[in-house]
């Protein structure tokens, strides 16, 4: 692609073509300030808080939004544009509720943050602040206080884009323009949670997570995903001992930016009194704690029991597929200690006839990254949203470049349908699930929303 | 007020009743508004004309940028060459859309001309679609006059069954599918990237700019948006040519305009005159001041477009150079008269209630700001202003204007602008003395 010379406060650079000033200043280590912008979400230009002058341009650009031209000059510290910027953030503030000492998201807000540089010690605004009313759209994401809300949009375009669910929308106009589901709905795309990361303020809080910690009082401790068979990088970030919650790690190989429900709030069975936390032993039908060498020793001696009797071979160990490798090497190497080779982890495959007749570590045959781009994707027997929501994610995005399309909401809802659609014989990227979605997963869907034919949807 | 002296001009009107200037109203009484009327006026024979002799629409485009014919919906931009802009073979499915979704306060002509000269455009977006090579067509009516849009369903009718509009239009190979489609009412769906967006049946909101309508309209094709009176007067031009539409008006500024004259006059009412006629002449056709009283102030161009002192606009022609050299704009041609009895700071509340109601929200500076403007303006007007309102005010203004994903913004800063500038002692009276400087009338 054609090569664009431009210079960013005096630094110049070279970008692609169809890049935007944004893109430009990333590349280069120049920060622009902005709200709405996000580099895995479309460019909605409604914060106006990167507004940059543009030399020979009339009026300052909006940075997220504004194409590189060849010799274009910008300038993003000027007086225009930090008077603009100014002018920006003191509108984002009239009507924010400044309730920063009780908001979760404060120390990592980027109101906050922005309003150190950009805002003004006392407010010009006099009059009565506007108020709006909260919501509840479910267990995860808590909207209590949309007061807060600074209306950037980046929720619904995450619904829309990545999650392929419209469940957030911008309802009414201007002042009382407010974020809210379709009458009452809860959030339940299987990727919520993300949307509390998007949220560049505390209107989106992570309600597990709510009042239980500040940002600055937790750990931080990298690790991968349980449940969402892709390995996603997280981390895991702790007060104490205490697993306070669970953040995605960036890693655009695998997760991008994204991580699953499941993955990032199952940290609360940690937590959960019902957990089993000391070995147990059933006696006389009654379960009793005892010390761990006790527990040990009879396990071992059960083990020799078994053996003695009815050989090795009578001993098998089956391990949840949502073990690391780690576990289950060990698991492996205990079973195989014994003398069985009874160990798997298939607890779901009936037929097992393929086994030996393929060589090699059966795997994706690609690098998941490289999911975006296939041009024909053949689904069998999985309901991706439930089973593998990133990888759903992945998909959708390669289904959108070969329709070559973005503005078709009805082939996104199709999209957020496909794994559970049999046979959609339309025109463009094939998209076929072969054998049918577990009957479990149609049933945490519920209300049968997105799941069944697609027909009653928010937004249909 | 002596309002009620008004009423409102019901059909049949006296021949001649849009003024003796009147193109695109010539001859309308108010009920001649079928086809079969329609085509004794001369009308289609453009569009036959077009079809028989086969003209390349190069000429039409040409003809169109020769006759400087400038949007009727508020920009004011050359039609001819916006037309140009429309990618030149391209393939896929490309579309036409009229603006009828007048909103502005002070607009009411594009409502006459669908109710009284459907036709007109009709004719006028066949011929625009057989220049441009376009196959489908919509009209997005405003949601609050549905019986227009109802009639224009009507006169839809009667140009398919004669043959003017569907496949093979008179025999030849041009076809051009044209429907109605109505709003419900919101002002910003008449800008025109919100009109798409609620054309495929989403919130009317508008889209950042660019892509504009000629590479990414709607559906994401290549669109081309005009006025309603544009295109009602494209038969005129292609009749009577380009050069002859210019004549009429002034250079860069073509052909006849309709004005839509409210307020303190006798006569409100639908003016159509030629493009640099001088304002004391449409004044005068609108009846002169109501009562006699002296002229105040002129909005010239709707709502959106600053206020213009009396006697500057006294001085004043009636076409877009004139008008910005006076410090306003002719805008979608709504002149709004405000004799000696109008209370600029009400007059102001009154507009800048309308901004804050209709802002679709989406960016920053529209959203917060004009809740802002509005409040600051009704403490003043309620005798609760500080000293320091006015510059807050001109400043909320300037942090507004141009800063916005459209033009709405810009739409509430400048008449805010343009009154402080023009009756400051006005407003500083009003803060001072907490009541009105302009004696009651009864
Ligand atoms: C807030 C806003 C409201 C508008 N309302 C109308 C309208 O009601 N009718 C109209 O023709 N143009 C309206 N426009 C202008 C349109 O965006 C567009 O410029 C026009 O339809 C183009 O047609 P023209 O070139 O024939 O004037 C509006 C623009 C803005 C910013
Ligand atoms: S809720 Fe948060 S992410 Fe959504 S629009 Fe408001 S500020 Fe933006
Ligand atoms: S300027 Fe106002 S009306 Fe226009 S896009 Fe922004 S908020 Fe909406
Ligand atoms: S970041 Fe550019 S307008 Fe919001």
């Amino acid at each position: 692609m054609a090569q664009i010379n431009i210079e960013i406060d005096g630094k110049a650079v070279q970008v692609p073509a169809g890049q935007t000033v944004m893109d430009a200043a990333n590349q280069i280590g120049v920060y622009i300030p902005h709200f709405c912008y996000h580099k895995k979400l479309s460019i909605a230009a409604n914060c106006r808080m990167c507004l940059v002058q543009i030399e020979k341009a009339p009026k300052p650009m909006p940075a997220c939004a504004t194409p590189v031209a060849e010799g274009m000059k910008v300038q993003t510290h000027s007086e225009q544009a930090v008077t603009a910027q100014k002018g920006v953030m003191e509108f984002l503030l009239i009507n924010h509720p400044l309730d920063c000492p009780i908001c979760d998201q404060g120390g990592e807000c980027q109101l906050q943050d922005l309003a150190v540089g950009y805002g003004a010690s006392a407010s010009r605004y006099q009059e009565d602040k506007r108020v709006v009313f909260h919501k509840n759209v479910g267990p995860l994401i808590s909207m209590e206080e949309m007061t807060r809300c600074i209306h950037c949009t980046r929720c619904v375009r995450f619904g829309q884009e990545i999650a392929g669910i419209m469940e957030l929308g911008m309802s009414g106009r201007g002042e009382h323009a407010e974020i809210q589901s379709f009458v009452g709905r809860t959030v339940d795309s299987e990727l919520s949670g993300n949307m509390i990361d998007l949220c560049p303020v505390g209107a989106l809080t992570s309600k597990p997570f709510r009042y239980q910690a500040r940002t600055w009082e937790l750990a931080r401790r990298k690790s991968i995903a349980p449940h969402d068979s892709l390995g996603s990088n997280l981390v895991v970030q702790v007060k104490g001992e205490r697993v306070m919650r669970v953040l995605p790690l960036e890693n655009e190989a695998l997760n991008e930016c994204w991580l699953s429900d499941k993955d990032r709030f199952s940290y609360e069975g940690l937590n959960s009194p019902d957990r089993l936390t000391a070995p147990m032993l059933k006696q006389g039908g009654e379960w009793k704690e005892v010390d761990w060498q006790t527990a040990l020793r009879y396990v071992a001696e059960g083990l020799a029991g078994i053996t003695k009797e009815h050989g090795a071979d009578a001993i098998a160990a089956l391990v949840s597929p949502h073990s690391t490798l780690e576990e289950m090497a060990l698991a492996a190497q205990l079973v195989r200690g014994l003398g069985s080779d009874n160990v798997d982890f298939r607890l779901r495959q009936t037929d097992f006839r393929a086994d030996g007749k393929r060589r090699g570590a059966p795997w994706l045959g690609m690098p998941v990254a490289d999911l975006n781009s296939l041009d024909r994707i053949l689904v069998v027997g999985s309901f991706l949203r439930k089973d593998h929501p990133l990888v759903a994610a992945r998909l959708r995005q390669a289904v959108k470049k070969g329709r070559g399309t973005q503005h078709r909401p009805r082939h996104r809802r199709r999209l957020a349908d496909a794994g559970a659609r049999q046979g959609n014989r339309r025109p463009g990227p094939l998209w076929r699930s072969a054998g049918r979605h577990p009957r479990g997963a149609r049933e945490v869907e519920g209300r049968g929303r997105a799941g069944g034919a697609g027909g009653g949807h928010a937004d249909g | 007020m002596s309002a009620a002296t008004f009423t409102p001009m019901t059909p049949p009107f006296a021949p001649g009743a849009y003024g003796p200037d009147a193109q695109i109203m010539k001859d309308i009484d108010g009920l001649n508004w079928r086809l079969a009327d329609y085509l004794k006026r001369g009308g289609y024979d453009g569009l036959k004309k077009i079809l028989a002799e086969n003209v390349p629409p190069e000429k039409i485009i040409a003809e169109m940028k020769t006759s400087a014919l400038r949007g009727r919906g508020g920009a004011g931009f050359p039609a001819g060459l916006k037309w140009s802009f429309m990618p030149k073979g391209y393939t896929g499915q490309k579309y036409l859309v009229c603006n009828s979704d007048e909103g502005e306060p002070g607009t009411f002509k594009d409502r006459d001309i669908l109710r009284y000269n459907p036709h007109s455009v009709i004719e006028g977006m066949a011929i625009a679609a057989y220049a441009m090579g376009i196959t489908v067509g919509y009209n997005y009516i405003h949601g609050e006059i549905w019986d227009t849009y109802e009639r224009f369903e009507e006169a839809l009718d009667e140009a398919r069954a004669a043959g003017y509009l569907g496949d093979r239009i008179q025999g030849s190979d041009f076809s051009f599918q044209l429907h109605a489609f109505h709003g419900y009412g919101a002002y910003i769906c008449g800008e025109e990237t919100a009109l798409l967006e609620s054309m495929e049946g989403k919130k009317g909101q508008p889209r950042f700019k660019p892509p504009f309508p000629a590479s990414f309209g709607l559906y994401g094709k290549p669109t081309t948006i005009n006025n309603t009176e544009t295109f009602a007067a494209v038969p005129w031009i292609i009749n009577h040519g380009g050069e002859a539409y210019l004549r009429l008006g002034k250079p860069n500024n073509g052909g006849t305009k309709i004005f839509s004259v409210s307020g303190d006059v006798e006569r409100p009412g639908n003016y159509e005159v030629n493009m640099g006629t001088p304002f004391a002449k449409l004044l005068e056709m609108a009846g002169g001041m109501r009562g006699g009283r002296k002229l105040k102030g002129c909005i010239p161009g709707g709502s959106s477009m600053p206020v213009v002192p009396g006697d500057i606009m006294m001085e004043c022609d009636m076409d877009y150079d004139s008008i910005a050299k006076a410090g306003s704009m002719l805008g979608s041609g709504a002149v709004i008269i405000m004799d000696d009895t109008r209370c600029m700071v009400k007059s102001l509340l009154r507009l800048a209630y309308f901004y804050y109601e209709e802002s679709c929200g989406q960016c920053t500076p529209c959203r917060e700001g004009t809740g802002w403007l509005y409040r600051v303006i009704n403490r003043i007007e309620h005798g609760e202003g500080r000293n320091e309102d006015l510059d807050l005010l001109n400043s909320l203004a300037d942090n507004i204007q141009g800063r916005t994903i459209c033009a709405l913004g810009d739409a509430a800063a400048m008449p805010v602008r343009a009154f402080i500038k023009h009756y400051r002692d006005e407003f500083q009276h009003h803060i001072d003395h907490k009541r009105c400087l302009v004696p009651v009338y009864v």
